[in-house]
């Protein structure tokens, strides 16, 4: 009974948030002329309509699993990618080249293939940043925003040309830019028949214990822990902090070109422009908003997933723009983030216990 | 604020209690500082010393008891409650922004002179005046805080604690990080400072204590177990009062010892973070199994010395030899395999991961040695046994080793990196400021240690500006001044006066 009114405090902030981030959601729905009840209705239930709309969240969470376990070792090791963008599409690219150039061989080699390119060239595009805050001390920040422009327009570049569809050149050229449709034995097959969940969430959770294992089970997970804790003191126990740098950063590229890899080969099965859709910008929330701990960045991708999917619901069944989910999203996060930082204030917690407590107590005494 | 110009002639506390979960942090204290009286509050880390603080400061409320300022009751529920009362604190660890004036730093909290859109520095430029004329503080408040020293530094926040309309101070370890001659001023300082005002201070050093107050109260887990007047007893009474036992800091008292070099330093250059040669041909010699003490005013290279022997600093000339191998500028890790130990200044931010558990601490330096490490998977079970071994080995007072480092309290801090520079059965270790801003109980600890660890064969470089520590340890005592050796005593001729000679930077004492 001594800690009870800890938990009611916390109880009571996450009743207030949810209720506040409601009232927020509602205004905006509002303010977009939809009927409230009707739209978080669509948002909560849709999902949940049928087996085959469930896989549909998990088709989103997969590239968001994948992307915030790698952004989760980076920043576990002292360095934000917000880099993830770049590295998927640069992923998809050596994907979907590695595709072509493997079309004919049998599928258990073709596939690994075709995510192997895809994660050396993230890991590539992540090692370069890592490279050149270690060595040069440029802030991440900069070099993997100015990466991704590279990176979009290097994707942009290949749809075009290199890896344009032979049948659109023959029409001339003037739809959208997309490669050719992947060949078959690069497809990854769908794990229940009539739903769009293919492989890759087998993939997505062999990641998730992959990096569980790596970063709290060995020496040079620990290490990166460290080194991301407190550089000054690894580096005092000998840990060569530049060094685990960059090999974070280059894990981190290899798991955001991994996602791109899956993606490519699981939901979409060609190369298309936009492919990237925001997956990188919303690993990094999923990353922090799942604890940088896989068994967090699950359900938290899940939870976006839903969110994610919602945009499709809403568009069938209300008037209400689907772009406001990515707003409810905004209000949501931020919600959240206030809450930890509530919960995690323990002067706020003892004035709570005070007003609320304090009587009770005296009256108990 | 209508007791704005009210002199505090009276604090009074009675029957004071906290509890924390599972602790006792106050049990029961009453307390009384009059006019002008000059309050010490000692006790171990832990005591309770700070929570007491805090409650004064309104950033705790007492579980009961009540606080009476000039006979009236005062509810004080948040640090503004404290600062209207005119009650005003300096922390430990500065609250100044170091790329700001001192003007600017001071009109932070100064509310009375923000105006709607712009800050009223003029009225703060007077009120510093007035402050540092009145008591004697001499600040330049055009100059940025990172051009101050620690005893500057220090003054800017008793000035700012003063121009916020402080009239009772309370200092927390004013004396921590300065060195002995800045201790001294402040005692000057602080002693004209309360004809005009009450202080409470809390300190671990017990000649200040005598030196400065006129009354003392001793906590112990949490309760007064002493309160009387300074003048009436001895440095040695409080300190049995304040542990509960006698202590006496373990002192060598062996021969000189004969062993063999250990770490050998010849016209050593280095430069430190601003640039200047902060060591300039610096050349040493340490034997095994001996201890030898470098005394200095802090910022005279110590820090260049030590990271350079660790390999966290490049060197840019000289050699420094370990065992026969030249080891400078190779990198910490091979620095550490070639069995050098290093405790370290800053043993918050770079002796521990404050983040991680006391047992990830405990391997910082060993994760991928095959004592705690099997094919790249950390023998977890073991890790933590061994872990437990040294909590107890080293009595660190914790919930358990899963317990994050860095919210222990310093001594135990501390502990944690004695533990695991020790049990890694070091060659030679490398040991700056030990018990700096320890208790005295946690020093006795650590003293012991390390002459442990001389007997057992073990150099230590014991950088520290304690001449008492010094003096009671080492076998010679060699005084750096402006980054070379100024002269290497041995410690039957060493004594405070000669010492300190030497660290104001005269050589030879018939110059005087």
């Amino acid at each position: 009974m001594k800690n009870s009114y800890k938990i009611w405090f916390k109880v009571s902030v996450v009743v207030i948030a949810v209720l506040s981030a409601i009232l927020l959601g509602s205004l905006l729905i509002i303010a977009a002329g939809g009927n409230v009840l009707d739209t978080y209705w669509i948002i909560i239930s849709g999902p949940f309509y049928s087996f085959r709309t469930f896989c549909e969240v998990l088709l989103r969470a997969i590239p968001l699993i994948i992307i915030a376990l790698g952004v989760s070792v980076a920043y576990r090791s002292g360095i934000i990618n917000i880099g993830a963008e770049g590295q998927m599409a640069m992923g998809i690219a050596a994907a979907t080249a590695m595709a072509f150039a493997v079309e004919g061989a049998p599928k258990i080699v073709a596939i690994p293939l075709c995510i192997l390119a895809g994660m050396a060239a993230g890991a590539v595009w992540g090692f370069i940043p890592g490279l050149l805050k270690a060595k040069l001390e440029v802030s991440e920040l900069l070099s993997t925003v100015m990466l991704n422009y590279v990176a979009a327009q290097f994707y942009s570049f290949c749809l075009r040309v290199p890896l344009m569809d032979p049948a659109e050149i023959a029409g001339g050229g003037t739809g959208t830019a997309m490669s050719a449709k992947l060949p078959q034995n690069t497809i990854l097959s769908k794990v229940v028949k009539g739903t769009v969940l293919h492989q890759g969430i087998w993939i997505a959770l062999a990641l998730a214990i992959i990096v569980y294992i790596l970063m709290w089970k060995t020496s040079a997970g620990y290490k990166m822990r460290a080194s991301g804790a407190s550089s000054r003191a690894a580096r005092y126990g000998g840990i060569n902090v530049a060094f685990y740098l960059i090999v974070s950063m280059s894990i981190s590229g290899a798991f955001a070109g991994i996602a791109g890899a899956v993606e490519v080969m699981g939901t979409h099965g060609r190369a298309l422009e936009g492919i990237t859709s925001g997956y990188g910008f919303s690993g990094v929330v999923v990353a922090l908003f799942g604890a940088l701990h896989p068994a967090g960045i699950i359900p938290a991708a899940i939870l976006f997933g839903i969110l994610l999917y919602s945009q499709v619901s809403l568009q069938l069944f209300t008037s209400v723009p689907p772009n406001l989910v990515t707003a409810l999203q905004g209000v949501i996060i931020l919600v959240i983030v206030s809450v930890q930082m509530i919960i995690d204030n323990p002067y706020i917690m003892e004035r709570f216990r005070k007003r609320f407590f304090s009587r009770t107590k005296e009256a108990a005494a | 604020m209508q007791n704005e110009k009210d002199q505090i002639t009276n604090l009074r506390l009675e029957h004071i209690t906290k509890r924390f979960p599972g602790v006792l942090a106050c049990d029961d204290i009453s307390l009384e500082i009059g006019k002008s009286e000059v309050l010490a509050l000692v006790g171990e880390n832990g005591a309770g010393k700070t929570t007491l603080m805090n409650i004064i400061m309104g950033l705790y409320q007492p579980d009961s008891g009540s606080i009476f300022i000039n006979g009236q009751e005062v509810h004080l529920k948040t640090p503004n409650d404290a600062f209207d009362c005119g009650i005003g604190m300096v922390h430990q660890q500065y609250m100044l922004v170091p790329n700001m004036t001192v003007l600017e730093n001071i009109a932070l909290g100064m509310k009375d002179c923000w105006k709607t859109a712009k800050v009223d520095l003029k009225l703060v430029r007077d009120r510093i005046k007035e402050v540092s004329e009145k008591y004697g503080l001499a600040v330049d408040p055009d100059a940025f805080i990172w051009q101050l020293s620690v005893g500057e530094q220090q003054r800017v926040e008793l000035v700012k604690t003063l121009c916020l309309g402080a009239r009772f101070l309370i200092l927390d370890e004013p004396t921590s990080a300065l060195t002995p001659q800045e201790t001294d001023e402040l005692i000057v300082l602080l002693k004209r400072m309360s004809e005009e005002l009450s202080i409470i201070f809390i300190s671990h050093k017990l000649q200040e204590v005598a030196a400065l107050s006129n009354k003392v109260a001793i906590l112990r887990h949490g309760a007064v177990v002493f309160q009387g007047n300074t003048a009436e007893h001895s440095t040695s009474d409080i300190a049995a009062l304040m542990t509960g036992h006698e202590v006496k800091l373990p002192e060598n008292t062996e021969p000189p010892c004969q062993g063999e070099d250990a770490l050998v330093i010849k016209d050593l250059c280095v430069k430190s973070d601003r640039g200047f040669m902060a060591l300039d041909h610096l050349s040493l010699s340490v034997r095994n199994g001996e201890i030898l003490g470098i005394a200095g005013v802090s910022g005279n290279g110590q820090r260049e010395l030590a990271e350079s022997i660790t390999g966290l600093r490049r060197t840019s000339g000289g050699t420094i030899t370990a065992f026969g191998d030249e080891i400078q500028n190779h990198t910490p890790n091979h620095i550490i395999r070639h069995g050098i130990g290093y405790i370290p200044e800053e043993r918050n931010t770079e002796g521990i991961v404050p983040s991680m558990s006391i047992k990830e601490n405990i391997i910082l330096k060993d994760s991928s040695q095959s004592r705690f490490c099997s094919h790249t998977f950390l023998k977890q079970k073991y890790i933590a046994q061994y872990a437990e071994n040294l909590r107890q080995r080293f009595d660190i007072r914790c919930p358990g080793i899963n317990t994050a480092a860095g919210s222990l309290s310093g001594g135990n801090i501390q502990k944690v990196i004695l533990a695991r520079e020790i049990d890694r059965k070091p060659r030679f270790l490398v040991c700056v400021y030990p018990i700096r801003g320890l208790d005295l109980g946690a020093a006795e600890f650590i003293h012991k240690k390390l002459l442990e660890l001389r007997k057992s064969g073990v150099g230590v470089l014991l950088i520290s500006e304690e001449l008492d520590e010094l003096m009671n340890l080492s076998d010679r005592i060699a005084v750096i001044f402006k980054g070379q050796i100024q002269k290497t005593l041995d410690r039957k001729d060493a004594t405070r006066r000669s010492l300190g000679i030497l660290m104001a930077g005269v050589k030879d004492e018939k110059q005087l």
